[in-house]
């Protein structure tokens, strides 16, 4: 790609970002609270796609982790357990990514495309229902009135108790990893998992251990949809089992979608456009369905690109238009 | 005399169907060994289980005296083979440099030569120099940085070829080289893997339809006929062998 | 004890030919589509509600019933002919992935309409008369209504293993199922063929729709464990095999019927479990053989 193109993005990219960063001061708690969950929701996506497009898999129970990981930060707030927030995140990431690789570690070898799909539907759908099960973290209507954290250094603690300042962290972590993400994609490992994604003999034709690498990247995005989960907790500040329902798991496939599976940005994109249609329809029961449905077959049936992808193929005809010539 | 390579009584069968019944032969160290046979002898299916693609019913192959007949192809592959196909599979959305790079890393990690750091996120400098070296070699330098679906079909064929290099292979497994090519091409083809040869000192086993290919390149020949093999040894006595010409050529023809 | 495992199995049986009307559509579109529809079951749901409009909350006949559930049939079978040219046609080349997402968008859509249609109140249709009694058989009450639906699912089955196994129609279905571009060669029309079975496959989730809408509280959210069964049951049937979705049903119906009893807390859950297990163990059904 052109140097000037990757100029563009990352200029945009830092305008979006800042954008966000100074948000808490000019807007008021209900905004603030959608685009809080839509930042969680685009690293949500990003790890999501992760599988998808760079590795070439699709998981259709997504959710499962972010419930785990949503749930374990939600008790351990609730119920105050004497476990530093910082540790608790760090739990939530641990639980979904051991839970990612024994899933994956036995699935993986033996199931493939649509089988393994299926097969992480019923596992998140098996989650659900354990959860609900379970009385401790009060079955069907889950776990309310979870608190947000302070969290102390020893010589001074931080409190995440107001909006703005919880919000900023979620911003922050939620950065980190997505840049973690974006680094682990462009590296060698990276390389590696496309060409699984792409063509996966022919990748072990090349001498890469195929079941391997698609263990570790389902790993680290169990992991990261777990943090995503411990995250969402003190902010919405309720769990319930319907965090593992296959709703919550096809967000994360509408966003990328939507976004645009080629572009790394592509779900965060989506994720932030859903949150803005969703928040302009919420008044009408069954319009949000709609319009979210009928956007993405819109999308898939003209632009499987997605939006990213729209977004580039203009500004590409406009660069040729009015730049400096094709290459 | 025990060969680089041996198939040692190598049945394989599809459900019900025997395709391949009970071959031995072994292919010797540095030498190109070509096996052809007319459609349906079972050629792909031998290459394929040589290569790992499918899994053989009983018997042993053998590389360097170890059986290697339980590992999957990505172990074969650091073992020491490269194989292309038949028609040419490269990673499309990756560009031609990328592609290469993919292959270079792959046997860095398997032979712990690694040089870069572990938070690189841009191919290490000697992966992206032995890489363009590679395309330099294969005629791909100019399109290093264009996603490899843009490449005709003989640029892809070549970057075939590269990619497979880049493993630093002993053993080459050619499934139809020059299918579908023009004469011209067909000769280029022979000559890049004489040359590859050459240079490298690599073992060729390859499959083939073309005979001035077969004859010009391979040391050793053998012909397969519904699963068997009904001849093997050099050029010219394989071409003089009565049951091969029969098969061939048809019984009348072969008394001409 | 006996009567309650027989009301258990007969339970069963009945919740195995309600989620076999719901496989049928689902495996014939995937034998001749490869397209696992996630759809489904909203054109099912769209059956149910279509009935409820036409006969309301009580049904004045069987034959009224048995006409709407027809009708609605139709509905949804248009609704399967605009959707087959607007969205299947155009992804015929594309990715599987996209056609799964495409189809989930579709969930999306449709039940989106529903609601604005319909509403998110809870809806209820009764059987007609006729089918709204109990027979007393050796003890154990059996309802006429799950008797109605059992013979449904069977007629169901033979009608289309007759259809698909003797009829010229059939062999040219299967013809397609198999090897679709041998069979477009050989001058079969394969886009018509196809588009025959998704109609015929969106008949059957809107007429299992009506079947099944008496004694359900209709709302949105309906028929998810029929859903889910009928999904385990393709699975493990055989993608695209009728007579293995027809098999699974029965097996997987009494599995259901049986953890009920065992395990009345967590419906389903032997359902995902048996799901989960076939996957890693044969995924390629029970039924099929050789290649997958």
């Amino acid at each position: 790609m052109p140097g000037r193109d990757t100029r563009f993005w990352t200029l945009t990219g830092v305008a979006m970002l800042a954008a966000l960063a100074v948000l808490p001061l000019v807007a008021n708690d209900s905004v603030k609270f959608i685009v809080g969950l839509a930042i969680i929701e685009a690293l949500f996506a990003l790890s999501w796609n992760l599988l998808f497009n760079y590795t070439g898999i699709a998981s259709f129970g997504h959710a499962a982790f972010f419930a785990v990981g949503a749930y374990l930060v939600g008790i351990g707030q609730r119920h105050g357990w004497p476990v530093p927030f910082p540790a608790q995140l760090l739990g939530a990431f641990l639980a979904g990514s051991v839970m990612a690789l024994v899933i994956g570690g036995i699935a993986l070898r033996r199931a493939t495309g649509i089988h393994f799909a299926i097969l992480t539907l019923a596992v998140a759908e098996v989650v659900r229902m354990l959860i609900s099960y379970s009385a401790y973290v009060g079955r069907d209507e889950g776990l309310a009135g979870i608190p947000r954290p302070v969290i102390d250094f020893g010589v001074t603690t931080l409190s995440l108790k107001s909006v703005n300042a919880y919000y900023w962290l979620i911003l922050v972590i939620c950065l980190v990893l997505a840049l973690a993400l974006w680094w682990f994609v462009s590296s060698r490992h990276g390389r590696a998992t496309r060409s699984i994604a792409l063509d996966a003999e022919r990748a072990a034709f090349v001498g890469i251990d195929v079941y391997r690498m698609r263990l570790l990247s389902f790993t680290i995005s169990g992991g990261v949809a777990g943090i995503c989960g411990g995250l969402s907790a003190p902010w919405v500040q309720i769990v319930t089992p319907d965090l593992s329902h296959w709703l919550h798991s096809a967000q994360p496939m509408l966003n990328t979608l939507l976004g645009g599976s080629a572009y790394f940005w592509g779900p965060a994109i989506g994720a932030f456009v859903y949150a803005f249609i969703n928040y302009s329809t919420r008044t009408l029961a069954g319009l949000s369905e709609l319009m979210i449905g009928g956007i993405l077959i819109i999308i898939i049936l003209s632009a499987p690109m997605g939006i990213a992808g729209a977004l580039a193929a203009a500004q590409r005809r406009l660069s040729r238009n009015y730049g400096e010539g094709s290459p | 005399m025990s060969g680089l390579i041996e198939v040692v009584d190598v049945h394989k069968s599809y459900g019900s169907v025997k395709i391949l019944k009970g071959l031995n032969f072994s292919v010797l160290e540095g030498e190109t060994f070509a096996i052809i046979g007319p459609n349906g002898a079972g050629k792909t299916t031998l290459f394929k289980v040589m290569t790992g693609e499918t899994t053989l019913n009983s018997g042993e192959i053998r590389f360097r005296g170890r059986g290697i007949s339980s590992d999957p192809p990505h172990m074969r592959t650091r073992g020491g083979f490269g194989r292309t196909f038949q028609v040419a599979r490269v990673f499309l959305e990756l560009t031609v440099l990328e592609n290469v790079v993919v292959a270079i890393e792959a046997r860095q990690k398997a032979s712990h030569e690694r040089k870069g750091r572990w938070y690189d996120w841009r191919p290490a400098e000697d992966v992206r120099t032995e890489a363009m070296q590679l395309l330099a070699e294969l005629g791909l330098e100019r399109s290093a940085r264009r996603e490899a679906k843009f490449l005709s079909h003989g640029d892809k064929k070549r970057l075939e070829f590269a990619i497979t290099l880049g493993g630093r292979p002993s053993v080459l497994m050619l499934d139809e080289p020059t299918a579908g090519m023009s004469p011209t091409d067909r000769k280029g083809t022979a000559e890049l893997i004489r040359r590859i040869k050459a240079e490298r000192g690599v073992t060729v086993i390859m499959t083939e339809h073309d005979m001035d290919v077969i004859f010009g390149l391979s040391d050793r020949l053998m012909v397969m006929n519904y699963g068997e093999m009904i001849a093997l040894g050099l050029p010219a006595q394989v071409r003089a062998d009565k049951t091969v010409r029969e098969v061939y050529l048809g019984k009348e023809a072969s008394h001409a | 004890m006996l009567a309650e495992w027989s009301f258990a199995i007969f339970s069963g049986l009945t919740l195995a030919m309600a989620g076999f009307l719901v496989a049928a559509g689902l495996t014939l579109v995937f034998g001749i589509l490869k397209i696992l529809n996630f759809a489904h079951g909203t054109f099912f749901m769209v059956g149910a509600y279509v009935t409820y409009s036409l006969v309301g909350t009580e049904p004045s006949s069987m034959t009224w019933f048995l006409a709407s559930v027809l009708l609605a049939g139709l509905a949804v079978g248009i609704i399967g002919l605009a959707t087959d040219f607007i969205v299947f046609r155009r992804l015929r080349s594309a990715d599987y992935h996209y056609t799964l997402i495409a189809t989930f968008a579709l969930l999306l859509l449709v039940t989106g309409f529903v609601k604005l249609i319909w509403g998110l109140d809870f809806l209820l249709v009764r059987p007609p008369a006729i089918l709204d009694a109990t027979w007393s058989v050796g003890g154990v009450f059996v309802p006429v209504y799950s008797v109605f639906v059992i013979g449904a699912g069977v007629i169901v089955y033979i009608l289309l293993e007759v259809l698909l196994q003797r009829s010229w129609l059939g062999k040219i279905i299967q013809a397609v199922a198999r090897d679709a571009w041998m069979a477009d060669i050989l001058g079969i029309n394969t886009s018509a063929v196809m588009t025959v079975a998704v109609v015929a496959s969106f008949m059957l989730a809107g007429i299992a729709g009506g079947l099944l809408v008496p004694n359900q509280s209709l709302s949105p959210a309906l028929g998810d464990v029929f859903l889910l069964l009928a999904f385990t049951a393709v699975i493990i049937g055989g993608l695209g095999n009728v007579r293995g979705a027809f098999l699974a049903s029965i097996l997987l119906g009494l599995i259901e019927s049986v953890s009920t009893v065992l395990v009345p807390d967590l419906p389903g859950l032997s359902l995902y479990l048996a799901l989960i297990l076939f996957i890693l163990v044969r995924p390629q059904g029970i039924f099929t053989s050789g290649a997958h």
